[in-house]
């Protein structure tokens, strides 16, 4: 059992399943270039040395081009790996994103598939406007796609090596300040989720949450760093003597529904955290599968944490007020108690 | 700050309400929950609760007014608080003008607490209502503690602990006397019972005609009422039923005063209506129809539940059809009814559908023996076979 950074687990999936099938490929912006950080992130970091630049693909700063090839090798038996350095950029893709690669596969009647996974990071850290937001919900609300968001290293690997075998187009957020990356990449206030991962061949299915705390007088939701905040937020609670559950749903589509309800048929009371803007974000899916399913055994009003519907500020102060944080998610349990 | 008196917004489809009469003056002593006037709806006039404790410290709107809902018609000072220095401004209340729509009328409604009688909406969670709605609690006693001042699954603890569910606890006062009094009938009586069936189909279509008659002026005859006069009439042939046996000493009481047994949320309750002999079928109807109210509601005086000399119990509107029931000491009789139902009859070898009763005796059988106890049930048999023929009205005195 080796102790590994989300980053770097990412990087054994990738490269096991490099090893595991020569189809598979990586391809992205500065992620295999010599001297660079292996992406953004250092997840490609060295890859290139063990399997050349025909399989670690640096492309042109372009997205749709870069997301535009990924989906042709798909398309024609290819399992790409494809990276984008900030989630913000999948809107330069959106029609590759949204118009193809889901689709293809219904509007041919099953005669094409599109086994593409997308990598992309997200997440609030000082970068402002435009390279720091959080996309899930724009793309859980697209037919086609599947979304998994994994917060720690096991997960990572794990969703990563089922994404590649899923033979859909799975989009994968992993969250910048959770990556755990070294050296100059290193990330002012991130976390270090450093965790066990098994040397041996292991993956976490697609669509399935798992509980990170047990309790009984609310339901927390929360994916990528909101879990921490969440997870703190729990063990200060506890001290007050609440003790709340705490969920990580890993996928969000598709959602496992039943964990988060079976949680709730004992809880009563449920608390979304998300980074993503308020309105219309995978929190807002979430409330309302609840109110519709298990109506009957909320004990209180569905409240969800998230950042206000303003473009995530730049000014570290401002960013902070924008933020989710533990306060805030005690403040929402509380007010539902 | 003072809390505001509010026209409840009780009905539907009025916009206003009239308010009858004011149960509290400016300056008296008034209690959260404690009823604080009268309105009139188009339905009903109904008693409001006050919204708060304290003093009642002003009131704006006139009795025999017509107000509009969600109006201020006055003011309590909490406990504790002194009255305003100045005297707010307000104090004329809006009457609606005839053309006045309930949209405008909501938008000058103040945000402050509105009551409404318990009959109304209880706000509870969605889980509170699954679990009272499983466990059969009534949402309505509940003391709401959640957000919203909804009531959530914690409020319903204190039901649960009322109904000791799972848990051992000492019995309720009433339900201690009941226990008492159902053991010493079982220990010190000697009970005998006797059923029998009898042809209810006259019973059936008098009650029928009576409330056709009566209905549009006076209150409906039950089955119960139609028993305590036959029970009346049968007692005066049979004596020694209507009767009190303490110790050694047997007593024959001139007059039958009728313990009724009655259902209600605390548990068994027999009010007595007295000298029900000398009643009536009206008067019979109209003292039963009180006396019960009042024993549901828990206001009967102790007066009206002592003193019966035969008791009579009706668990015919349950589906029971016949049962065989425990003498109210120191009485020595109880008379049992069960339902009435269609059923096939032979009468001078032809088969009818006809409507048959079941009816039990219980007597103590150290005053009474088998023979007048049977016969006297036979007698009640006959004039419930007889009411066709008058047999109800001819033995009036």
């Amino acid at each position: 059992m080796a102790m590994m950074s989300i980053a770097e687990a990412l990087r054994e999936g990738i490269r096991e399943e490099m090893r595991r099938d020569e189809r598979v490929f990586c391809i992205g912006e500065d992620i295999g270039i010599e001297g660079g950080f292996g992406g953004a992130f250092t997840v490609t970091l060295n890859l290139s040395e063990e399997f050349g630049h025909e399989r670690i693909i640096d492309t042109p700063i372009s997205e749709i081009a870069l997301s535009g090839m990924a989906i042709g090798a798909a398309v024609a038996g290819m399992r790409p790996i494809a990276d984008v350095q900030y989630g913000d950029f999948l809107f330069c893709m959106m029609d590759q994103l949204v118009n193809e690669a889901p689709k293809l596969r219904y509007m041919s009647g099953g005669q094409v598939s599109v086994p593409m996974v997308m990598r992309a990071p997200v997440g609030s850290t000082r970068r402002g406007a435009q390279h720091a937001q959080c996309l899930e919900g724009f793309f859980t609300h697209v037919p086609g796609l599947k979304v998994v968001a994994p917060s720690t290293a096991y997960d990572a690997k794990g969703l990563l090596k089922s994404a590649v075998r899923d033979g859909n187009p799975v989009l994968i957020f992993e969250h910048k300040l959770l990556y755990g990356a070294k050296g100059s990449r290193i990330e002012k206030g991130a976390l270090s989720p450093i965790g066990e991962v098994p040397e041996e061949e292991y993956l976490v299915p697609i669509g399935k949450g798992i509980v990170r705390r047990n309790g009984t007088a609310a339901t927390l939701v929360a994916i990528h760093r909101m879990l921490y905040t969440s997870l703190s937020a729990a063990d200060r609670l506890a001290e007050k003597g609440v003790e709340v559950e705490v969920i990580d749903p890993r996928s969000l589509v598709p959602l496992d529904k039943e964990l988060i309800f079976e949680s709730l048929r004992k809880t009563g009371r449920l608390v979304i955290v998300e980074e993503d803007n308020l309105t219309n974000g995978w929190g807002a899916e979430v409330a309302a599968l609840a109110a519709d399913e298990v109506f009957e055994y909320l004990d209180a009003p569905i409240k969800r944490v998230a950042s206000p519907d303003v473009p995530p500020p730049f000014a570290p102060i401002l960013e902070a007020e924008y933020l989710p944080n533990e306060n805030k998610v005690i403040a929402a349990v509380e007010s539902i108690l | 700050m003072p809390v505001d008196i509010l026209i409840p917004p009780l009905s539907q489809t009025m916009d206003t309400l009239v308010l009858v009469e004011w149960l509290k003056k400016p300056g008296d002593a008034v209690k959260k929950g404690e009823m604080l006037f009268t309105v009139e709806t188009d339905k009903a006039t109904l008693e409001v609760e006050s919204p708060a404790s304290g003093t009642l410290y002003e009131v704006y709107a006139e009795p025999n007014s017509e107000i509009a809902v969600c109006s201020v018609i006055g003011k309590i000072l909490t406990e504790g608080e002194s009255a305003p220095a100045v005297k707010p401004t307000q104090e004329k209340v809006p009457i609606p003008e005839q053309k006045k729509s309930s949209d405008a009328a909501k938008k000058e409604s103040t945000p402050a607490i509105l009551v409404i009688p318990s009959e109304n909406r209880v706000f509870a969670s969605p889980r509170a209502r699954r679990l009272a709605d499983l466990h059969h609690l009534d949402l309505a006693k509940a003391t709401p503690s959640g957000p919203r001042g909804m009531i959530v699954e914690r409020d319903l603890q204190p039901l649960h602990t009322q109904r000791k569910i799972g848990k051992a606890a000492p019995m309720s006062s009433t339900r201690r006397v009941i226990s008492q009094r159902m053991m010493d009938s079982h220990l010190g009586t000697a009970p005998v019972t006797y059923l029998c069936e009898a042809d209810a189909s006259e019973l059936v279509k008098y009650r029928e005609k009576l409330i056709s008659v009566v209905a549009p002026v006076s209150l409906r005859p039950t089955y119960t009422d139609l028993f305590i006069r036959i029970v009346c009439l049968a007692l005066r042939s049979h004596p020694q039923l209507n009767a009190t046996l303490e110790g050694d000493t047997l007593t024959l009481h001139e007059r039958a005063h009728i313990a009724l047994a009655v259902d209600t949320d605390r548990g068994l309750i027999v009010p007595v209506l007295k000298g029900a002999d000398l009643l009536n079928l009206g008067e019979i109807t109209r003292q039963r129809s009180t006396l019960v109210e009042r024993a549901l509601a828990g206001k009967c005086t102790p007066d009206e539940l002592s003193g019966g000399t035969f008791t009579i119990t009706n668990l015919g509107i349950m589906g029971i059809d016949i049962f065989t029931p425990i003498i109210n000491p120191p009485q020595v009789a109880i008379l049992a009814i069960g339902s009435i139902r269609e059923m096939p009859a032979t009468i001078n070898g032809g088969i009818y559908i006809r409507q048959r009763i079941g009816l039990g005796v219980t007597c103590d059988h150290r005053a009474i023996d088998g023979a007048p106890a049977a016969r006297f049930l036979n007698e009640v048999r006959l004039l419930v076979e007889g009411v066709g023929s008058g047999s109800l009205e001819e033995k009036t005195t």
